[in-house]
């Protein structure tokens, strides 16, 4: 396997080789060739190596998507100790067989792809370094591995140890680190807690050759605990053996390039965090891996960490054979909005002006779809460094420009002006302006405020500190070079209070003012202050900020436009039924959440974020299709709980599969197989 | 379809989720009391805040227990779903440890933060008297 891997890669070199000198018709050919998931299997987490989520399959089309019927289910309650509410899997199908995570303790599945019925089930009880664990819960996926005679499944932990896994059987492989396990707390070029160490990853292994690579996630950052937090390191393991072979220091040690752009050497020894929490993407002929990197400790203060402060919110390209940097990319100098990379950057043979590039597209929290060459991290349409505001809180010092896309425009709404909020009747923005007069509003990269009671309360964002896009990312269609990503606008109120020093020791952390008038809590909060809080940022229980609150865009990444944008997701019934719009009719809203999309040969299929009443009168929500160079809506299909993991497609046995996991409320996970009737699959 | 086999049919088809009509309490009637809330707070800060971030917003690894993305999931549930899915899967690193008490008083606080006003009774502890009431995200109307 890895052989005829390597023949397929050097062919894919000459063809991209003989592409640069001749026309878009072999471009055109380029693109049939290699990207999406190959021979109507699911192999990685991604679709491919490249993060497509892109599979060629057309049996399920646009006049016959709403027949989809139940092909099987799988509960996952019983693979841990207790139910889980937020299954957000995005399963692998080879051979036959799906492989997914699930369950609390995150363990792994083998289930018969046509029916559903499980061939085995291998769980790892970790005890108190599970239930220590930053990142719980059954993730978001698992690597396959093959040398076409072995075959492996590897996966993280809760408790960070990587596992492979026979895939025929589920046994733990022998030869691999102990007894099939490599504990990712050791080897690691630092010291932590075996159990209490503050480091995890829900995110998929990726694995390139015989190399698998590994980042790391920690608490949300908002009130860390410590400013020497774990540090986030990226490392390559042999598949074979588990041996490490590379590592890669996010924040570099002094000595090492990058360590120029922090102001005060120490500060870059002490910080942590810095991981790649995200799902990273691999060019296998360039070597190179992509590593979406987040932001050192503190999410929303700086003071600690003066500079640019790489590779914080960085794409970093590395050699997936040596660990070696070859070039990076900073997003936002000097952090202070958690403006972390969220999802794999997708990898798009473009052509833009007739010049072929290798890109790499990386939707962000932000809004920006930013699109590098990603052999050389230089921008393919200019990204301009501009002034931005100062940061009033003490000790802070934020980056006096940042860089801004000019191309393709943002997916997502950036800033906040009165001209944003809750229109639906003159009293609803005039309750919305009388509640924004108590907060600072202002252009994307607003800094956030040290909060007054008195205002400003805090620094209104948007997107809001979850995205914009997050994990889910985005989806390409190689045919086309159109890009395809979910996004929320929300408004996020961001403010700092000095901390107390005993939930943290950094010396601001996220928080409100209180009232200084209102009696204190009963008790005293142990970090942020007691007494009335600051009013949630809703105006009678609606979103401060006008709908869509939640879109699918459409950019076509060989032009850099936005082509349509869709609000994505029904009006959810606490807006539907609410009394202030009773006489009104609200178009569909859109819902947030975080809705993976998937892109197929024929459609572009997305589930809703969250329960609504169905129009029969169910509570549930919709498996949608659009179609792909329109927006328009194809077809829907009824789930009884929202998608919570990003769906993929196989073919088997002539039949085509939707594999979503859903979930959420008082609906525990579970997968479930769509595919269409019998007797409407004859066209294929 | 009839009105009534409408309505039948919403109930049968939601789990714990109540049509308005068939429901006369919400959590709008004064369903916990102010002191209450405080026991909740102090307990929310304690053992939810560091996953669910102050004042329960939200933070990247765990939902908002407030809010509209929180309403939005909760619209019309009874509160002894909602007291259930808390008190037998939450804090998510130690499940099971609240009782149905501080169940309660964590409810009671999520109310409060909401601005849902509090009222002279505790929330009641016992799962069918909070299956009498539905959450619901706005006053009803007059
Ligand atoms: C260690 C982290 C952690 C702690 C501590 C924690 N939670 Fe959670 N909570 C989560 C995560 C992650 C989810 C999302 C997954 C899920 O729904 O199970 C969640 C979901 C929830 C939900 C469902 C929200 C929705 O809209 O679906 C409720 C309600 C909830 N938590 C209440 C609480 C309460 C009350 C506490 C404190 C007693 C608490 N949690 C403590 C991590 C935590």
């Amino acid at each position: 396997m890895t052989k005829t891997h390597v023949k397929f890669a050097a062919v894919a070199a000459v063809v991209a080789a003989t592409v640069v000198m001749a026309s878009l018709a072999a471009v055109a050919q380029n693109r049939t060739f290699s990207p999406g998931a190959a021979n109507a299997e699911w192999k990685t987490y991604g679709g491919d190596l490249r993060s497509t989520r892109y599979s060629p399959l057309a049996q399920i089309n646009k006049d016959n998507f709403s027949k989809l019927e139940v092909a099987w289910r799988f509960k996952t309650d019983a693979l841990g100790p207790r139910p889980e509410f937020n299954l957000q899997s995005t399963p692998l199908m080879v051979g036959g067989v799906l492989y997914s995570t699930g369950g609390t303790r995150r363990a792994v599945v083998a289930l018969d792809a046509g029916t559903g019925e499980m061939r085995w089930m291998y769980s790892l009880n970790e005890g108190k370094r599970g239930e220590a664990a930053p990142r719980q819960l059954s993730g978001r996926g698992l690597a396959y591995w093959s040398d076409g005679r072995q075959e492996r499944i590897v996966y993280v932990t809760p408790g960070y140890q990587m596992i492979a896994l026979d895939a025929k059987t589920g046994r733990p492989v022998p030869g691999f680190g102990r007894n099939g396990i490599v504990d990712l707390k050791l080897n690691n070029d630092q010291e932590m807690d075996p159990v209490t160490g503050e480091i995890g990853l829900h995110a998929a292994p990726v694995i390139s050759g015989d190399v698998v690579i590994i980042g790391a996630a920690h608490l949300p950052g908002s009130i860390p605990s410590r400013r020497d937090n774990d540090n986030g390191y990226v490392r390559g393991f042999d598949v074979r053996t588990g041996k490490r072979l590379w590592i890669f220091h996010t924040i570099p040690r002094p000595g090492e390039p990058g360590i120029e752009t922090w102001e005060v050497e120490s500060a870059a020894e002490q910080s942590g965090n810095a991981g790649v929490w995200a799902q990273m993407s691999i060019d296998e002929e360039l070597g190179l891996v992509y590593l979406p990197v987040e932001l050192p400790t503190g999410d929303y203060y700086g003071g600690h960490r003066l500079g640019d402060g790489l590779y914080g919110e960085s794409i970093i390209a590395v050699e997936i054979k040596t660990g070696k940097k070859r070039w990076h990319y900073q997003l936002v100098h000097h952090g202070i909005w958690d403006s972390d990379i969220p999802c794999a950057p997708i990898l798009a043979d473009i052509v833009v002006d007739g010049r072929m590039i290798k890109a790499l597209a990386q939707p962000s929290k932000q809004g920006w779809v930013y699109v590098l060459d990603r052999a050389t991290g230089v921008p393919v349409w200019p990204i301009e460094e501009r002034a931005v505001e100062a940061s009033t809180v003490p000790g802070e010092k934020a980056s006096p420009t940042q860089p801004f896309v000019t191309k393709p425009p943002a997916f997502a709404k950036q800033g906040v002006t009165i001209d944003d909020l809750i229109d639906f009747t003159p009293a609803l923005r005039a309750e919305a302006v009388k509640l924004a007069a108590r907060y600072k509003l202002g252009p994307l990269y607003t800094p956030p405020v040290a909060s007054k009671w008195e205002g400003p309360l805090a620094t209104l964002m948007m997107p809001s500190t979850t995205g914009g896009a997050n994990w889910q990312g985005g989806a390409l269609d190689p045919e086309t070079n159109y890009l395809y990503v979910y996004s929320s606008n929300q408004i996020s109120d961001l403010a700092l209070i000095e901390s107390d020093g005993k939930r943290s020791d950094m010396r601001y952390v996220r928080g409100t003012a209180p009232n200084p008038a209102a009696p204190p809590a009963a008790l005293p909060a142990a970090g942020a202050a007691g007494g009335e809080a600051a009013p949630p940022v809703l105006v009678q229980g609606l979103p401060l900020v006008k709908p869509p609150y939640a879109t699918i865009s459409a950019l076509d990444i060989d032009k850099g436009d936005l082509v349509w944008q869709v609000a994505h997701g029904e009006t959810p019934d606490n807006i539907r039924n609410h009394p202030a719009l009773k006489g009104l009719t609200i178009p569909r809203t859109g819902r947030i959440g975080r809705i993976g999309v998937l892109a197929t040969k024929t459609l572009l299929i997305a589930g809703e974020a969250g329960f609504f009443t169905t129009p029969s009168g169910q509570r549930g929500a919709m498996l949608r299709a659009y179609d792909k160079a329109t927006g328009q809506e194809v077809g829907e299909v009824y789930m009884p709980a929202p998608q919570t993991g990003s769906p993929m497609t196989y073919m088997l046995n002539g039949r085509q599969y939707l594999i979503v996991s859903i979930s959420g409320g008082t609906y525990s996970g579970e997968l479930v197989a769509f595919r269409l009737p019998q007797d409407a699959t004859t066209t294929n | 379809m009839s009105r009534a086999g409408l309505a039948c049919l919403v109930v049968a088809g939601c789990v714990g989720a109540a049509s308005a009509q068939t429901l006369p309490r919400s959590v709008w009637n004064g369903v916990y009391t102010v002191d209450q809330a405080k026991k909740g707070e102090a307990l929310a800060v304690a053992q939810c805040v560091s996953c669910h971030g102050d004042g329960l917003r939200g933070g990247e690894a765990a939902p908002p227990l407030t809010g509209d993305l929180f309403n939005s999931t909760w619209e019309g549930v009874l509160l002894s779903d909602l007291a259930d899915r808390i008190r037998t899967t939450m804090p998510i690193d130690r499940p099971g440890t609240l009782s149905r008490p501080q169940t309660a008083d964590v409810l009671a606080y999520m109310l409060s933060l909401s601005k849902i006003p509090a009222g002279t009774l505790s929330l009641p502890a016992d799962a069918g008297a909070l299956a009498q009431i539905a959450y619901r995200s706005y006053p009803p109307q007059p």
